[in-house]
């Protein structure tokens, strides 16, 4: 089938995924060979199975009360991770990857974004599970269980407390991949779910089929860049860990020199080994952009935008804010945790 | 409201989300829009599709399920308003109100019958040749493998593909989109913290990376803020 027909007609999408209904591939010969009853070792499976392996499926994307369904295909080849997912809403919408550029298509906007990222591909896995994560999350035993016909084993990691979530994966058997993924509250409410209805696992995919089938003509191209906070950040932050919540440290914080004034630091990154929560300061003399319709924005207060939460506090004349998969009271706890340091 | 939204809104509809002043608008834009209807008719056959019901790969039986649909439609239009199963309401004593709410309440009910027709002619029309495919299918690339148990053809009941517990034949059709813009007036997000999000995203933990892609997720911000025009020799380089 050609990629046109699935974009154009969302029945030819469901039926190329009937066609294929659940179609696995290339069985991976690991996890036969490793120890079955090993959840890090199935999660290890499963991270370097979205990295390694060329897929193609659609999948529903549940996010709070929202479902969309959406078709990606990922190749991997000669090192290189290359992308395309696909919005069967009728929208048109595509997001094309090629090594660290992200190309994301509205047809309905006539608007073309253009992204730099530096990490793996749309869907990850989850990495970090340790001796660290584990004093945050219980690992709890695995069940083995049925999704779409297929065996699958069920991994939960099980938050300890509430200031961060839980994570569950249906991993299949046979190839590792992740049949369904979930983002849980400690309550067992879903923050987000991502779960196949079709997967296939070709040994090649084409370059045809990595191409977005959208005409471009009249279209506004815009760029999106890294934020650039730091360019009047004079002041290292820091974050005592009494005022932190528990768990979570800082990880790293992107400091860079300036010539007046000295180091300021203006990105700080913080863990508790599995859950990230970045944290961006600029000066509160930069007045936020106004909203779409002209009015001016709070300056401070809580926001959340899919599976992450954010939350700005203004410190010291700086605002800061943190953004993470992290409940509310999270970022927040870590927003205002910050102080200049002494 | 442009087509996308026309669409978005039957959808929600059809998984009945819309209040009933807003179900019986797109009830009535429905009954005189063949592309809506048509729409409606794909929106059925996606619904049970997403939930394994057996479907055919021909085209023919998809359009005949689709003119069946909008037959379907067109005859249960033109049926007066007091012919409607559905009761008026008791209290409603303005005559014209009480025909508003009986012809919404009828296109709620012709909205069951189009999901219900097209579920049931796509289970009783399966084609013969409809047949599980090989376990290799494609020699020349991927490995093709059926589902351990059922198939296309399986049996009555259905896993739901979001939560994995089994619904029954007659249960009503799993969302596969919804209404994306929930997010109240007054709560869109800046610029700078959409930006912020997206760096964030190379670190997060989450099931899906942030994109603008998603609608669900790029519902409550403009796009274009905190992106900056790209020139035309940049633009070349990515035609």
């Amino acid at each position: 089938m050609h990629i046109a027909d699935v974009v154009r007609h969302p029945l030819a999408a469901t039926r190329w995924g009937l066609a294929c209904v659940l179609l696995l591939a290339t069985a991976a010969p690991a996890a036969a060979a490793e120890p079955a009853d090993d959840p890090r070792a199935w999660v290890a499976r499963m991270n370097q199975a979205l990295i390694q392996r060329n897929y193609d499926g659609v999948y529903v994307h549940r996010l709070g009360d929202n479902r969309e369904t959406l078709r990606i295909i990922h190749r991997v080849r000669d090192g290189q991770m290359s992308e395309r997912v696909i919005s069967t809403d009728g929208s048109g919408r595509e997001f094309v990857r090629k090594g660290s550029e992200w190309i994301a298509y509205f047809p309905d906007r006539r608007i073309v974004v253009v992204e730099r990222r530096t990490r793996s591909g749309f869907i990850t896995g989850l990495h970090g599970l340790g001796t660290e994560a584990e004093q945050n999350y219980q690992i709890r035993d695995m069940e083995q269980a049925r999704l779409q016909g297929r065996g699958v084993q069920v991994v939960t990691v099980k938050p300890r407390d509430a200031y961060r979530y839980g994570y569950r994966f249906w991993i299949d058997q046979k190839t590792a991949m992740p049949m369904k993924t979930q983002l849980v509250a400690d309550n067992g409410r879903i923050i987000e779910e991502i779960a196949f209805v079709s997967l296939s696992l070709p040994a090649r995919i084409e370059d045809e089929l990595l191409k977005p089938d959208v005409d471009t003509t009249g279209f506004r191209w815009l760029r999106r860049d890294q934020p650039e906070s730091d360019r009047a950040v004079h002041v290292a932050f820091t974050a005592p860990k009494d005022r932190l919540p528990p768990g979570f440290r800082i990880s790293d914080w992107h400091a860079r020199h300036n010539a007046k004034s000295g180091f300021g630091n203006s990105r700080m990154i913080f863990t508790d080994g599995l859950a990230w929560v970045s944290v961006f300061i600029e000066p509160s003399s930069v007045p936020p952009l106004p909203t779409r319709t002209g009015e001016p924005r709070q300056a401070s207060g809580a926001a959340q935008l899919g599976a992450s939460a954010a939350y700005t506090a203004r410190i010291d004349g700086y605002r800061v804010t943190a953004v993470g998969e992290v409940p509310p009271a999270t970022v927040k706890a870590i927003a205002e945790s910050l102080r200049p340091a002494p | 409201m442009n087509e996308q939204e026309h669409a978005s809104q039957l959808s929600a509809l059809y998984d009945d989300e819309l209040s009933a002043a807003r179900a019986e608008l797109v009830i009535r834009r429905a009954l005189k829009d063949p592309q809506l209807r048509e729409t409606w008719g794909r929106y059925a056959l996606i619904g049970a599709a997403m939930r394994g019901e057996p479907l055919a790969v021909h085209g023919q039986l998809r359009d005949d399920v689709a003119s069946r649909v909008s037959a379907l439609l067109v005859n249960e239009a033109e049926l007066p308003a007091s012919a409607g199963a559905m009761p008026a309401p008791a209290a409603a004593d303005d005559e014209g109100r009480r025909g508003v709410f009986a012809r919404g309440a009828w296109g709620m009910a012709i909205a069951a019958s189009v999901a219900a027709v097209s579920l049931v002619v796509m289970r009783n029309q399966a084609p013969a040749d409809l047949q599980p495919a090989p376990m290799l299918a494609d020699a020349g690339s991927a490995q093709v493998l059926q589902p351990a148990d059922g198939g296309v053809t399986g049996p009555a009941t259905q896993a739901d593909p979001l939560t994995g517990e089994l619904l029954a034949a007659g249960s009503p059709p799993p969302s596969y989109t919804t209404p994306l813009d929930n997010t109240p007036p007054g709560q869109q997000v800046s610029a700078p913290l959409v930006n912020y999000v997206v760096a964030h995203s190379d670190l997060a933990a989450s099931a899906v990376r942030f994109s603008p892609l998603s609608s669900v997720m790029s519902a409550s911000y403009d796009l274009a803020q905190g992106t900056v025009e790209m020139s035309e020799a940049e633009i070349g380089a990515h035609r």
